[in-house]
């Protein structure tokens, strides 16, 4: 690992800065199953890890890697998975169990192309909904998207800052483009990043109740081990772990999951904004079609024409703040992506009449030119 | 031997309500005090001992008892374990698990953990039945025996769930029933004591399906059938197949060494720092 | 609760039986060794009883273990250990071994 004091001017992968970025953040523990477009993660890993002191295994399969990753959690590390399309099907159960038990951990998906195996080595954004409502259970869930390097490092940095300040599972979902693209990145001199740890319990162990609220919502975490005996389970659970079907039992648990994110949705509005300044029209965009799309907007400035981009890094919880204030700004929103059209929905929903939503979608495994966003963006002007 | 209720006080979450949630009878409720009874001997401290469950019947043993406890999904309890255990190695990792969970969802998990020698003890609760759902077929039952999702008599053969995990490479294997109580405490102290992958397969009576769908209409029948059909180990082997149809053979099957993942792990680290 | 529809487990939750924390209902013995049964705890299961190797223990007209013949016990506990319920105890006289 690297103990860089001043910026680092470095050629990367999206997932050799994804691999850094953990490391910096304090990851500790690697369980997974290969797949590709993810598998250089895990390799990286395997080599990394071990170096840092931490823990790396290959299991068995993503069900059993995404296991082990709560495992590790539960004992204490900072703890990551990462898959793409298939593999992040299999896990869906347990980011289910992880949200319902309060187990912070890191789950990187690289999205391939279609359904089923699809196109392992292309690049779509089918997974925007799944990332969202696909483990089940009403539960809330964090998904960030990095559009490069950079971004792959910074955000799984972030990622785990959310999860363990959360103590929910974390979603990072990149795509094939991102994960494999080399490019130059300066990263941070390590000191200057900030890193979160999962608050711990102060108090002797027989005062402890591991799901207590203390008026924050999020109830310090032990670690097995470490003195503290108690219990965790995927059933509801009162306050000190244990299964209850007492409605104010559950009604308080539900909401205590809830809301403890929801309170703080106006500190997870991340995005980068570009040329908004006099922008009739706004192109929306994530994950690599942001970086079409910054092109796109630069060719139609250069043209005169007046349009901006808003790049979303945080998917879920939707950005209804930012994303309305961009609506309500512009005559016409472009939402570009490489799907039939997940996040427009939501955009749409936020957008109550006020504003024109186009979508602009590709599901062919190939990426979102600039040149094809320019057309709709001149399109939507004409 | 220590009285168990007394004993058993001292392991019992006081904050939970007995009885516990276990039919009458129910061997679950037997082993339970078994496993109490060999960790005690064993002299761990609470502090030390994790319990890990899978859902099913045997699913609900963990909460009873005042060590470190997680109850995770169904099948996948091994996976979590895998974490804990590579986190915190100090710890004593024991996994409960019922037959459908251990055999049939989590097969994978099982056999890979036994090829990998993790350092678990995993206790199987063989009823040879889905006892929570309500008594449709497992890996482990009967050939020919109707249950609620094989009404006209079950198609499929069962597992040999110890010979499977010796086969996988767990590094004790054995095999008792809740009858044998004494046995059973006795090779539960000694999967403990071993590093690597344990496996003990308890043969234990679901009394409210398996009774019932094989007419063993109480639970004194299940155990006197035990009891009578019981064959050790070491006499199963100069029995023909025939001879051994329907017996339940028990005893320490496997007892080797070998090198354990999370010692293999250490070593890595010593040798790229 | 995951997929209560077995009926046995339903029979015993704490709505349907009631909180106990603690064992009651003991029926002592003042013989060399005692065998207390726990009828808080007990479920009438009959392993007890069926299983003893003396036959110290029959079933009452209540449908609970009761000690019917103390001086024969042995004090060999498998009453206790196959107890699935913790709701049987022998009490061992240390001073006398009639096992
Ligand atoms: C993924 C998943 N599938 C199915 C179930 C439903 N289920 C709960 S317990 C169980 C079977 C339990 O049988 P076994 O593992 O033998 O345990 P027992 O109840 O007999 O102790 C099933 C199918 C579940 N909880 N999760
Ligand atoms: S259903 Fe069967 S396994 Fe489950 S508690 Fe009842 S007797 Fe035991
Ligand atoms: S201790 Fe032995 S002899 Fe005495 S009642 Fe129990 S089983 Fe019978
Ligand atoms: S074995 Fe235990 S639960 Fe069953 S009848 Fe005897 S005392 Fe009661
Ligand atoms: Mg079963």
């Amino acid at each position: 690992m690297s103990t860089q004091t001043t910026p680092e001017r470095v050629l990367l992968q999206g997932s050799e800065a994804c691999v850094r970025g953990a490391l910096a953040a304090g990851c500790r523990f690697y369980a997974g199953y290969p797949i590709t477009p993810a598998t250089e993660i895990m390799e990286l890993m395997s080599r990394m890890l071990p170096q840092a002191g931490g823990v790396f295994i290959q299991m068995e399969d993503e069900i059993a890697g995404i296991g082990a990753t709560i495992g590790g959690s539960l004992g204490g590390l900072k703890a990551m998975t990462a898959t793409s399309g298939p593999g992040f099907s299999l896990m869906q159960e347990h980011i289910s169990f992880a949200a319902m038990a309060e187990v912070p951990c890191v789950i990187v998906n690289v999205m391939r192309g279609g359904p089923s195996t699809g196109l392992p080595t292309r690049p779509m954004q089918g997974d925007v909904m799944q990332a969202r409502w696909g483990a089940h259970g009403d539960h809330p869930i964090l998904v960030v998207a990095p559009s490069s390097a950079y971004e792959f490092f910074d955000l799984t940095v972030k990622a785990f800052n959310l999860a363990e300040r959360y103590r929910s599972p974390v979603i990072v979902l990149a795509d094939e483009i991102v994960a494999h693209t080399r490019e130059s990145v300066v990263l941070p001199p390590l000191a200057e990043i900030e890193i979160e740890d999962r608050v711990k319990p102060t108090v002797p162990p027989e005062w402890y109740s591991p799901y207590r609220d203390p008026g924050t919502g999020i109830p310090p975490m032990a670690a097995f081990g470490e003195g503290y005996r108690f219990h965790v389970t995927g059933l509801m659970h009162d306050i000190n772990g244990f299964p209850t079907q007492r409605q104010d039992e559950t009604q308080e648990l539900m909401m205590r999951l809830f809301n403890k994110i929801s309170k703080d949705f106006h500190l997870l509005q991340w995005y980068d904004s570009y040329y908004d300044e006099g922008a009739e029209i706004t192109v929306i965009a994530y994950g690599s079609v942001a970086r079409s799309a910054l092109r796109a907007v630069k060719m139609a400035r250069d043209k005169g024409l007046p349009v901006g981009l808003l790049k979303l890094k945080m998917l879920w919880p939707f950005m209804r703040r930012t994303v309305m204030q961009y609506l309500e700004s512009s005559r016409k929103v472009i939402v570009a992506e490489m799907n039939m059209g997940q996040l427009s929905r939501e955009v749409k929903r936020v957008n109550q009449g006020k504003c024109e939503v186009l979508t602009l979608n590709k599901i062919d495994g190939q990426m979102i030119t600039p040149s094809e966003i320019l057309a709709k963006v001149e399109e939507a002007l004409a | 031997m220590k009285q168990t209720p007394q004993l058993i006080h001292r392991y019992l979450r006081s904050s939970k309500r007995f009885p516990h949630v276990w039919c009458p009878g129910c061997g679950i409720g037997i082993l339970l005090g078994a496993l109490v009874r060999a960790i005690d001997e064993g002299g761990y401290s609470k502090d030390d001992i994790m319990l890990v469950s899978g859902i099913g019947c045997s699913g609900r043993l963990p909460v009873y008892l005042d060590f470190n406890t997680l109850h995770t999904t169904h099948g996948r309890a091994l996976t979590f374990a895998t974490g804990i255990k590579l986190a915190k190695p100090h710890l004593k990792v024991i996994v409960v698990m019922g037959d459908g969970d251990a055999s049939s969802i989590g097969g994978n998990h099982l056999i890979h953990s036994a090829r990998r020698n993790i350092d678990i003890t995993t206790i199987i609760v063989n009823n040879q039945i889905y006892g929570m759902t309500g008594g449709q077929a497992s890996p482990t039952t009967p050939f020919g025996l109707a249950t609620a999702s094989s009404p006209y008599g079950h198609l499929e053969h069962p597992f040999d769930i110890s010979k499977l995990v010796e086969a996988a490479g767990a590094v004790f294997v054995a095999r008792s029933t809740v009858y044998h109580t004494k046995a059973l405490d006795r090779v539960i102290g000694q999967a403990l004591k071993k590093k690597g992958f344990s496996v003990v397969e308890v043969m234990a009576p679901c009394v409210t399906h398996f009774g019932k769908m094989t007419g063993m209409g109480s639970p004194v029948d299940m155990m006197r059938w035990q009891k009578d059909n019981a064959v050790p180990f070491e006499k199963a082997r100069e029995m023909s197949a025939e001879e051994l149809q329907n017996k339940i053979v028990t005893g320490v099957l496997v007892d080797i060494g070998k090198p354990t993942f999370h010692e293999e792990h250490a070593r890595i680290w010593r040798e790229v720092k | 609760m995951d997929d209560h529809g077995s009926t046995g487990i339903l029979l015993w939750t704490r709505e349907a039986h009631g909180a106990t924390i603690l064992p009651g209902g003991s029926d002592r013995n003042c013989q060399m060794n005692r065998v207390e049964i726990f009828k808080g705890w007990c479920k009438k299961c009959g392993i007890c009883v069926a299983f003893c190797p003396r036959g110290v223990l029959t079933t009452g007209d209540d449908g609970f273990p009761k000690v019917s013949n103390p001086d024969a016990c042995t004090g060999c506990r498998w009453c206790e250990l196959r107890c699935p319920d913790f709701a049987i105890v022998v009490q061992k006289d240390e001073h006398t071994d009639n096992a």
